[in-house]
């Protein structure tokens, strides 16, 4: 590149700055570092503080949250809205959005559950092809919206439906039962004392949070959904990597439907209904921006756990339903609210 | 030698343009926007491209950079004939762009925008797993932007919180460091101010120190005057004059674009006054 | 522990009431020979569209295998079976009956899932000459021709207070109740009838009441939640099979099965399992083959011989693990329309 193969080997140019503003100071350069994290991560801060804030009022409130018994319950669930708030964080990022992940859960579910009763299969035959299931399916909704062009509402719109009729029609709208102990592995299994979907749970969100953070295609994907012609442009094949996307959430969306069939040891033709809310609201509550080229992994999951905790709590408190609802759409608005104070605040200076 | 010798005697291989435009036709249906342009620049010269709307400019951009195959015609890059299929053969051959909307991506830093698709990888396992190398790719960065001049806050600062000058002064020095011949900018100030301009202009103005080839579309006459070496005029899809910034004022130019005055022989023939070169 | 012991003296008695009230359920008529033809009589072939709340559970499932079985048994009936995916999505139950109209069907049997909102599309029905029998849940209002095959949700779930308060015995008890879809006609009706019922029985506290959703996955959430602010929990009432599914899995993922005792509702496979594994203590069972079948043949015979349609009790049994292997309760648990569990 350019200062290596040209002007660092000809005589260095001048360096003194005769522009037209003062030179950048120590103290700017603090200001522009603060600026860049505090603002950036303000709604994953905001988000946390929260969840902190509610950790502890839970704590004094309930006799019974802060115990390991409920803290396990608590991420075991939580593990498959947080597995799969990670694939639908993927797919905002790149300014898409998936509305199949309850549909693909669901089918996932059921066929991972009906090849263990009527194939024999091991329980982990079954997670890979639970996995495949929803890969397939995330191929589909990418191959739409990388190459047939069809907005990613209306690609997943379509698969949430095609996919809820898959499931009636192969299960006969009846839940896949009678399944052997072994089943339920994925969902109720422990490791060294620690819920198995907790470690499932970390395993995914490390690996996508490093995917993101730290490769190249992560750095990609943030680039199509920041700037699509952009990206296009400085010759990253946004096409390739798209649909590569939905099908690593597919995958992603796959293994959530087997932890959570696994976790009631049966395949539910009506399972995830409404899940595309709780794992959108997830990813936005936790910094993920629906205009694409912003979310992280970290925050996602702190977005999942703060739903998950407000109904935790609204249980152990005795507090109606319908009052959780609200709280969690109060979030939701809180979160956006912030998301979008930010960026006018950018746009204002910038 | 100077840009005016170029344009009288392009034979010797010395004197060979780093890109050239040989007779482009470009149809968009029943349009001819392109009616046999062509266009030369030479190697660390700052050549500005001007002609009124729809006389041809923008398509001629577009087939210099990839973004849309000529027709007929021919470029050649050093001489050799080059196919440009997509805006990746042309950089291929070192033909960097930078368009008229902003080819940045607001959200990514700035140094992950100075490397987008062309990311430094790990060594060993780390990079074969597509990890990257992030420090390496914030001291180019730094290193880049240091010789161009170029001021930002911090090379981790995403480029939304840039002002607008800034941004463009990045995208031009993105440009500008990964181009091997030529930097095409299309109007790359137009949306900006006074200080903002002077930036980018700095930018511009070091990387013609530096030995770069620069093709810059541009309205403004003033600022063309000032930062060209040579100016090239189309009318109705084809070049009808080419001058030395240095010689020419703001209304021979606006004559050219007007068509009132013509520099090429075969475009004199077809009826308009000729006027030599100015030389 | 006296509280298995409890327990356990608790599940007899619950036995000896089950008994009893499957008896007292037994028999329905629901010929009414005494009105005459109003309407216009149809000939030939019928096509009746059947509508549930929704597919997807074993419950709708018996009562298509019911409806099926009547349209069979009266010959040259087509039944149209459909119904949305989720019982939440009322308006695409409305669409669906709207369908149907349009498609002119000679009638409609279907269960609404909003007594409200399916209203106007009964009438709608009506208006357009087609005729309609509800099943499991009406409308409200209801018109007088339209006649409801059902539970009585009430009484079924006042029972369900009454087997949890044998099955406890003596003392203070917290209970808890796992409702399904707040706001549904059923589910208001069964949660009133579980509280009345409760309202007789001083010693039981119902300390936690929480949705499912009818989403197992839920049911176990809030099961698992409920256990854990209230480590006391004595008994559960879950009212609908999802409900009772998610339930039993979280005691026994709490490791406290036996200790809390399980009244359900309805009788899908793996909660008939969880009976015989002493993981559920009774369940409330509906008679929905006989809702479907009911629904079917009294809509034949309305269009074939002019009948008016009566509204009848499709009755509930209370199956324990002492009954669940008797000729009656296997007539209800394994419809099947050689031995259909109705009165012909």
């Amino acid at each position: 590149m350019f200062p290596v193969s040209r002007s660092l080997r000809s005589d260095p140019p001048e360096t003194t700055v005769t522009g037209m503003e003062s030179p950048t100071g120590p103290r700017d350069r603090l200001r522009a570092w603060l600026r860049e994290h505090l603002s950036y991560a303000v709604s994953e801060f905001t988000a946390a503080t929260a969840l902190v804030v509610l950790f502890i009022a839970l704590s004094l409130a309930s006799p019974h949250f802060l115990t390991a018994d409920n803290l396990f319950n608590i991420g075991s669930q939580t593990a498959v809205i947080a597995i799969i708030a990670v694939a639908q964080t993927m797919i905002i990022i790149t300014k898409g959005i998936d509305l199949s992940v309850g549909s693909v859960a669901a089918l996932a579910g059921v066929v991972g559950a009906i090849v263990v009763r009527d194939l024999g299969f091991s329980v982990w035959e079954a997670t890979v092809v639970a996995i495949g299931v929803g890969a397939a399916a995330g191929l589909v909704n990418g191959l739409l919206v990388a190459s047939a062009r069809l907005p990613p509402f209306i690609a997943t719109l379509g698969m949430m439906s095609a996919g809820r009729g898959l499931v009636f029609i192969i299960t006969g709208a009846v839940g896949v039962y009678s399944l052997p102990e072994s089943f339920q592995l994925l969902g109720n299994g422990e490791i060294a004392g620690i819920p198995f979907a907790i470690v499932i749970t970390a395993v995914v969100a490390l690996a996508a949070g490093f995917l993101l953070s730290q490769s190249r295609f992560g750095q990609h994907v943030y680039a199509m959904g920041s700037n699509l012609e952009a990206a296009r442009r400085a010759g990253i094949p946004v096409r390739r990597n798209l649909t590569a996307v939905y099908v690593l959430a597919g995958a992603l969306v796959g293994l959530g439907g087997m932890v959570a069939a696994s976790r009631v040891s049966s395949g539910q033709p009506n399972y995830g209904i409404g899940l595309e809310l709780d794992v959108i609201a997830a990813a936005v509550i936790g910094g993920a921006s629906l205009f694409g080229g912003q979310g992280r992994i970290a925050g996602t999951l702190i977005g999942a756990f703060l739903i998950a905790l407000v109904r935790n709590g609204s249980v152990l408190l005795g507090i109606n339903i319908h009052y959780q609802q609200v709280i969690v759409g109060l979030i939701i608005w809180a979160a956006v609210y912030f998301d979008q104070y930010r960026r006018r605040r950018l746009e204002a200076r910038g | 030698m100077s840009a005016a010798d170029g344009i009288e005697s392009a034979q010797g291989a010395a004197d060979r343009p780093v890109l050239e435009a040989r007779g482009i036709v470009k149809r968009f249906g029943h349009v001819e926007a392109l009616r046999g342009a062509d266009f030369a620049v030479h190697r660390g010269e700052v050549v500005a491209l001007i002609g009124d709307n729809g006389a041809g400019k923008s398509t001629l951009i577009k087939v210099l950079s990839g973004a849309q195959p000529q027709d007929e015609g021919e470029i050649l890059v050093n001489g050799r004939p080059e196919r440009f299929g997509s805006p990746v053969d042309a950089r291929r051959a070192g033909v960097e762009t930078v368009y008229q909307d902003l080819s940045v991506a607001d959200d990514l830093s700035v140094a992950a925008n100075l490397y987008l698709g062309r990311e430094i990888k790990r060594r060993g396992l780390p990079g074969l797993i597509g990890l990257l190398d992030k420090r390496a790719m914030r001291r180019g960065t730094a290193e880049a932007l240091e010789q161009l001049g170029v001021r930002v806050p911090r090379v981790t600062t995403p480029i939304a919180m840039l002002s607008g000058g800034q941004r463009q002064s990045v995208a031009v020095a993105r440009a500008v460091v990964w181009a091997t011949s030529v930097v095409i900018l299309d109007e790359p100030t137009a949306a900006l101010g006074v200080v903002q301009t002077r930036r980018v202009l700095d930018v511009v103005d070091r990387a013609r120190d530096a030995g770069m080839s620069v093709v810059l579309v541009s309205h403004n006459m003033p600022q063309v005057l000032e930062i060209a070496d040579r100016v090239e005029v189309m009318r109705l899809g084809r070049r009808t004059a080419r001058f030395r910034a240095a010689e020419v004022t703001t209304d021979d130019l606006v004559a050219a674009m007007t068509g009132a005055l013509v520099t090429e022989p075969e475009e004199a023939a077809l009826g308009g006054p000729l006027r030599r070169p100015v030389n | 522990m006296s509280n298995n012991m409890r327990t356990r003296k608790g599940l007899a008695v619950l036995a000896a009431w089950a008994a009893m009230a499957a008896g007292a359920c037994g028999g329905v008529d629901v010929r009414d020979e005494s009105g005459g033809g109003e309407g216009t009589t149809t000939d030939g072939p019928l096509e009746l569209a059947v509508v549930p709340k929704a597919v997807g559970h074993e419950f709708w499932s018996t009562v298509q295998a019911g409806a099926e079985c009547a349209a069979e048994l009266a010959g040259d009936v087509t039944v149209e079976w459909d119904g949305v995916n989720a019982e939440t999505d009322v308006e695409g139950q409305v669409n669906l009956i709207q369908n149907f109209v349009t498609q002119n069907v000679d009638g409609i049997v279907y269960a609404a899932t909003d007594s409200a909102a399916l209203a106007p599309a009964t009438q709608n029905a009506l208006d357009s000459g087609v005729p309609v029998a509800m099943i499991d849940s009406g409308t409200d209002p209801q018109p007088d021709e339209v006649p409801l095959y059902a539970t009585d949700n009430r009484a079924g779930a006042a029972e369900a207070a009454n087997l949890l308060a044998d099955a406890l015995g003596e003392g203070d008890h917290d209970v808890a109740l796992i409702e399904f879809q707040p706001g549904s006609q059923t589910n208001t009706e069964r949660v009133e009838g579980f509280t009345e019922g409760l309202s007789q029985h001083g010693n039981l506290n119902l300390v936690a009441q929480q949705p499912s959703l009818s989403d197992v996955n839920e049911a176990r959430r809030v099961t698992e939640d409920i256990l854990t602010a209230n480590p006391d929990l004595a008994g559960i009432f879950a009212a609908n099979e999802p409900s009772v599914l998610g339930a039993a899995q979280a005691v026994e993922a709490a490791g406290r099965t036996g200790e809390v005792v399980i009244i359900g509702w309805d009788a899908a496979p793996d909660e008939i399992a969880g009976l015989r594994d002493g993981q559920i203590a009774a369940l409330v069972v509906q008679n929905p083959f006989r809702m479907g079948y009911f629904g079917v043949q009294n809509m034949v015979e309305h269009l074939r011989e002019g009948t008016p349609m009566e509204s009848a009790d499709t009755g509930v049994t209370f199956v324990t693990p002492e009954n669940i292997d008797s000729e009656e309760v296997k007539a209800v648990l394994e419809p099947s329309c050689d031995n259909p569990p109705v009165d012909q």
